[in-house]
């Protein structure tokens, strides 16, 4: 009897194990070691996203995107801002998925940085899975650009994060928080009607991407006389009834969220409105995702356009669409230009007909794109962000629960 | 004076009575759910004097299951069946599938242990390690991303839209939570108190021993005692989600440690006591968010149970171990 128990045992270990595995082993994309060092003839850059977890609607997005740049790099296919005439270096992307989880990224950072072939690393996403990550690809000689990391002190080399990850090593496309809260406030200023005197709730998710960014739309708002009301939950408490009963009970003209779960969104504005809310709801870039989050009339701001209202970019986006079934939901832009930024990088790496991780990262500092799929110039300052700046656009959720520019960026 | 100091604090609105009564209500309904689920840690504890991590797990995958079957039926918005008998389905699955999975967990992670009298810290640490199986498993297999049960589409968004009594409210979702809790704690305690098997049960958590050369099959009552608190778990875990809306692999860790707390400050292994320090934090949580702000519940909360514990160390409802000398 207990040879039987021992055996039945095994069987159960190793079949959990083997489903296990196969489930891993069918998931596109995961990172593995490869032996050979970086090629001109078939360049590899980590690609990297929350494939998985609460922000993977966002996450495939960007590898969609990441992968369908390289499709056209690869056929030679037409692409904004990158000349006919550039030798263009054949591309392959390592997929690695970091779940929003700053403890994967720096796992990932390890196999990427371990993986000799990998020349350049898109991501990380969020900006506290590059503060985690970052050091180690950096380590690793590796540079790194992203596509939706938006937290200021990245590129600010007075700050703790910013003096680890500049220098070279991280770069983004995409603007920072200190813009999006002033996008943000502006626009609940000028276009919403809230003025001095009138209550706003402020709320954040207790993590490191949305206590700074509620901090300066707290004081950006109290510059204007506006009431706040500053409160804080974190992300893994869904309950929003004792908020939401405050919000109506002190009659706030708006509440303003940040946060990095779409549905915590969701839940805690249909929460306002079961109890009566009819004030102005904003959230912040974390929240885009027009799969988990479609209340009506909510106001949510992103680094990212609206790519369905860009007329040049009408046959990219219907490539898209063909290529994975499905419509994008815009998040992912960005990672088409943060990945064409790379790809220019290899190929001025190139003219030589060798590359190293160095070159590569020195390269990316020399990109100069003259447009590019967001419609405009793409050159790096030293601190990694974008010449120029860019701005946040601000959506509003439409009555069948899709995303509508409201505001340009 | 100071008291009117005190009251300058607060804006007007929160010394309205309908203030009160709403927060009073949304923080019942939260410590319901916390208490349900501290109910089963506190049954495990006082029968094996074993603290089951496991059971955070065990309401997550509760939970799943109402999620499944919840999507199975149609999903909220446009549901095969009437809303009454899908609530009723998804709860009765979970309770099941729950119950089931808690039996496994202590048959296959924790009886060997106890059979081969192995020293307490081990199952202590099976508990963790099939905590953390069962989340990783989820994660596999369910995928991290939060499911949503949308109880705002339920029915037309009639379950969660309030009613007014004068100018009290309250919502259906907050009525069926707390009425189910109580539904589930009498039949708890007249299993308990009134039946064979629960006296069998209390018997086995005063003398694990003596019950056992009494004739009382030991194995049996675990078993039992497994089942039913990881029913309850599972029926928390849909109660959780038609109230919360949302489910993910870690939903059962985190709230598991709030309904563990809930079952220390309340006195472990009392089942009175794991639904009143449920209560507790609920009602804590609660008026911590409503009177001050909720970026210090938990400095709250925690500070007033540590005071609590420091007061009577056995919880509210606990009684103190004797000391063997």
């Amino acid at each position: 009897m207990k040879k039987l128990r021992a055996i039945l045992g095994v069987i159960i270990v190793l079949g959990v194990a083997a489903a296990a595995a196969s489930v891993a082993v069918a998931q596109p994309g995961q990172t593995h070691r490869v032996a050979a060092g970086p090629s001109c003839s078939n360049a590899t850059i980590g690609v990297t996203g929350p494939f998985t977890g609460p922000a993977a609607s966002a996450g495939i997005d960007q590898r969609n995107w990441a992968d369908l740049f390289i499709q056209y790099w690869n056929s030679g296919k037409a692409i904004p801002g990158t000349p006919a005439s550039l030798h263009r270096v054949r591309l392959k992307a390592v997929h690695a998925d970091t779940q929003l989880n700053p403890q994967v990224a720096a796992t990932v950072a390890v196999q990427l940085r371990s993986n000799g072939s990998v020349v350049l690393v898109n991501g990380f996403s969020g900006s506290q899975e590059n503060v985690a990550g970052g050091p180690i690809l950096r380590r690793g000689g590796l540079g790194f650009v992203s596509g939706s990391a938006t937290r200021a002190s990245l590129t600010d080399p007075s700050t703790a994060d910013g003096h680890v990850l500049s220098n070279g090593y991280f770069h983004r496309v995409v603007p920072n928080d200190n813009a999006q809260g002033a996008v943000d406030v502006t626009f609940m200023l000028k276009k919403l009607g809230i003025k001095s005197g009138d209550q706003v709730m402020t709320v954040d998710q207790a993590e490191a991407y949305s206590v700074p960014l509620i901090s300066l739309m707290t004081s950006l708002l109290q510059k204007a006389g506006v009431k706040v009301d500053r409160e804080s939950q974190p992300s893994t408490q869904t309950d929003f009834t004792s908020l939401a009963q405050k919000a109506v009970s002190e009659h706030a003209a708006a509440v303003v969220l940040a946060g990095q779960v779409a549905s915590n969104a969701q839940l805690f504005l249909q929460t306002l409105k079961s109890k009566g809310f009819n004030g102005k709801w904003v959230s912040t870039d974390g929240t885009f995702d027009s799969t988990k989050f479609t209340v009506p009339g909510a106001y949510i701001s992103s680094f990212s356009l609206d790519i369905h209202t860009v007329k040049s970019a009408a046959p990219i986006v219907a490539a898209y669409k063909k290529k994975f079934g499905q419509d994008t939901i815009s998040f992912g832009v960005p990672t088409w230009v943060a990945v064409q930024t790379m790809a220019h990088a290899i190929s001025l790496a190139c003219a030589d007909g060798k590359i190293t991780r160095v070159e590569a990262r020195r390269d990316l500092d020399k990109v100069k794109l003259k447009t590019s799929l967001i419609g405009r110039p793409i050159a790096f300052q030293k601190s990694g962000d974008v010449k120029g700046g860019i701005s946040f656009t601000i959506f509003q959720i439409q009555g069948d629960g899709s995303y509508k520019a409201v505001q340009a960026g | 004076m100071h008291a009117f100091a005190l009251l300058g604090y607060f804006q007007s609105y929160q010394l309205s009575w309908s203030y009160l009564f709403d927060q009073l209500v949304a923080g019942v309904t939260l410590g319901s759910l916390y208490g349900l689920m501290a109910i089963g840690y506190s049954m495990v504890y006082g029968v094996l004097k074993l603290l089951n991590f496991a059971h955070g797990e065990v309401f997550m995958i509760g939970a799943y299951i109402g999620y499944f079957v919840l999507v199975a039926l149609g999903g909220a918005l446009s549901p095969a069946v009437p809303v009454a008998l899908l609530i009723f389905l998804m709860i009765a699955a979970a309770m099941i599938g729950s119950g089931v999975l808690g039996v496994a967990v202590e048959r296959f992670a924790y009886r060997p242990l106890r059979k081969a009298r192995a020293p307490r810290i081990a199952p202590l640490i099976s508990a963790l390690g099939v905590s953390f199986c069962l989340q990783q498993l989820a994660s596999i297999f369910f995928t991290t991303q939060y499911k949503q049960y949308n109880p705002f589409g339920l029915s037309g968004g009639t379950l969660t839209t309030p009613w007014h009594l004068g100018s009290f409210e309250m919502s259906w979702m907050q009525v069926f939570v707390i009425l189910m809790t109580a539904f589930f704690m009498l039949v708890l305690w007249q299993l308990v108190t009134r039946t064979q098997i629960g006296r069998a049960m209390r018997a086995v958590s005063f003398d694990l021993e003596a019950a056992s050369m009494m004739g009382i099959d030991v194995d049996r009552v675990v078993v039992f005692t497994f089942f039913v608190g990881s029913a309850l778990a599972g029926a928390g875990g849909v109660m959780n989600g038609l109230y919360l809306s949302n489910t993910w692999p870690q939903v059962g860790f985190t709230v598991g440690l709030i309904a563990f707390t809930a079952a220390v400050v309340g006195g472990i292994g009392s089942i009175p006591g794991a639904m009143v320090g449920g209560l507790a934090i609920g009602l804590l949580k609660s008026f911590a968010i409503g009177y001050w702000s909720s970026a210090y519940q938990d400095v709250i909360v925690f500070c007033i149970l540590i005071l609590v514990l420091l007061i009577r160390p056995s919880g509210i409802l606990g009684v103190p171990a004797p000391q063997k000398v």
